[in-house]
């Protein structure tokens, strides 16, 4: 078993990408070709969790970060110049809640996760 | 001297029937056409905050501000008119767990009694005794409230100056607990507060021929 094992083993060569993101070597290797494909799809997953994760972060933070549920329209406050009286006005609005963030977060974590299985994939 | 008699006697008579008239109760409609009156509400639980306004206001109060005291009347607000920011919350607080506008269409408060009638400026504050009356279940409350009357300004309100007739501001602030009116009582209380603060600033007209 071992030396089977050893004979299939190439060690790598001076100049090898050992990331296999070399495109010569992944051309000529149809092994190495799946191991260049799953670090690209890695950190496609890894940099799409972290743009949805900032990105939902920012919305949330930008939008007032309510700590309530989301928001579709809002109240602003008019006086009525005769009796003095505030009386509410609405408006349509768009106010990020906490099921926003927490959709995003999940989907982020989701990627992570994808990404994580992907990169053990490759490994094994 | 006779002349003179008679012209100060018309002037006291003419004087009384004035401040009578202006001392004798008014009846107020507030059923409010430019849709200014409202109610906010506004509900802090621990994981939630909830905040909300209605506007559908109606009913009418006698009001003497020569006897603040003898305050009577009725309010009454529309459920269906109570508004948050959150449709599917909305949804919720119009159904049948909630607020059920469809069976209970109506919250009313009929003011029994006042006391404590004090001036404040050109307020009248009162502390009103009336029953509340939310989804069938009526409880007696007294609410501090303040009064201001606006003298010949229905006119200059309704944009039409050959309209008389005075208006009325009543203002309220108080707190009623949900559960003491049969909304789910003891229920999901770290989202839904039971304590509900509400506020009121309402104007009735009077008007006058």
């Amino acid at each position: 078993m071992t030396a089977s094992r050893s004979s299939q083993y190439a060690p790598p060569r001076p100049g090898d990408n050992l990331f296999g993101m070399n495109s010569t070597a992944s051309t000529n290797n149809t092994a190495a070709g799946n191991t260049a494909r799953a670090p690209r799809a890695t950190h496609a997953l890894r940099l799409a969790a972290a743009v949805l994760f900032a990105g939902t972060v920012a919305l949330w933070a930008a939008t007032g970060a309510h700590r309530g549920w989301t928001q579709t329209s809002k109240v602003v406050l008019q006086q009525d110049e005769i009796t003095g009286i505030d009386f509410p006005v609405h408006q349509k609005t768009f106010v990020a809640g906490v099921e926003v963030l927490a959709v995003g977060v999940a989907f982020a974590a989701a990627l992570v996760t994808a990404s994580l299985l992907t990169n053990r994939r490759r490994k094994v | 001297m006779n002349t003179a008699r008679i012209t100060l006697a018309s002037l006291v008579l003419g004087s009384i029937a004035l401040v009578s008239a202006h001392a004798a109760p008014q009846s107020y409609d507030f059923k409010d056409p430019k849709g200014v009156n409202n109610v906010q509400f506004k509900l802090d639980a621990p994981l939630e905050s909830i905040t909300g306004t209605a506007t559908g206001v109606t009913g009418t109060i006698t009001f003497d501000p020569a006897a603040p005291a003898a305050t009577s009347g009725r309010i009454e607000l529309a459920t269906k008119s109570l508004t948050v920011g959150n449709p599917v919350m909305q949804e919720h607080l119009h159904g049948a767990n909630w607020l059920d506008v469809g069976q209970y269409p109506v919250i009313s408060f009929e003011a029994v009694s006042a006391a404590n009638v004090r001036s404040q400026g050109s307020q009248i504050l009162a502390d009103v005794t009336g029953r509340l009356t939310v989804k069938d279940v009526t409880q007696e409350v007294t609410v501090p409230v303040s009064f201001t009357r606006l003298a010949d300004k229905l006119g200059a309100r309704l944009g039409d100056d050959k309209i008389k007739g005075d208006l009325l501001v009543v203002r309220a602030a108080f707190v009623i607990n949900r559960g003491e009116f049969n909304i789910q009582p003891g229920q999901y209380t770290d989202k839904v507060a039971e304590d509900i603060h509400l506020s009121l600033a309402i104007a009735g007209a009077s008007p006058r021929e």
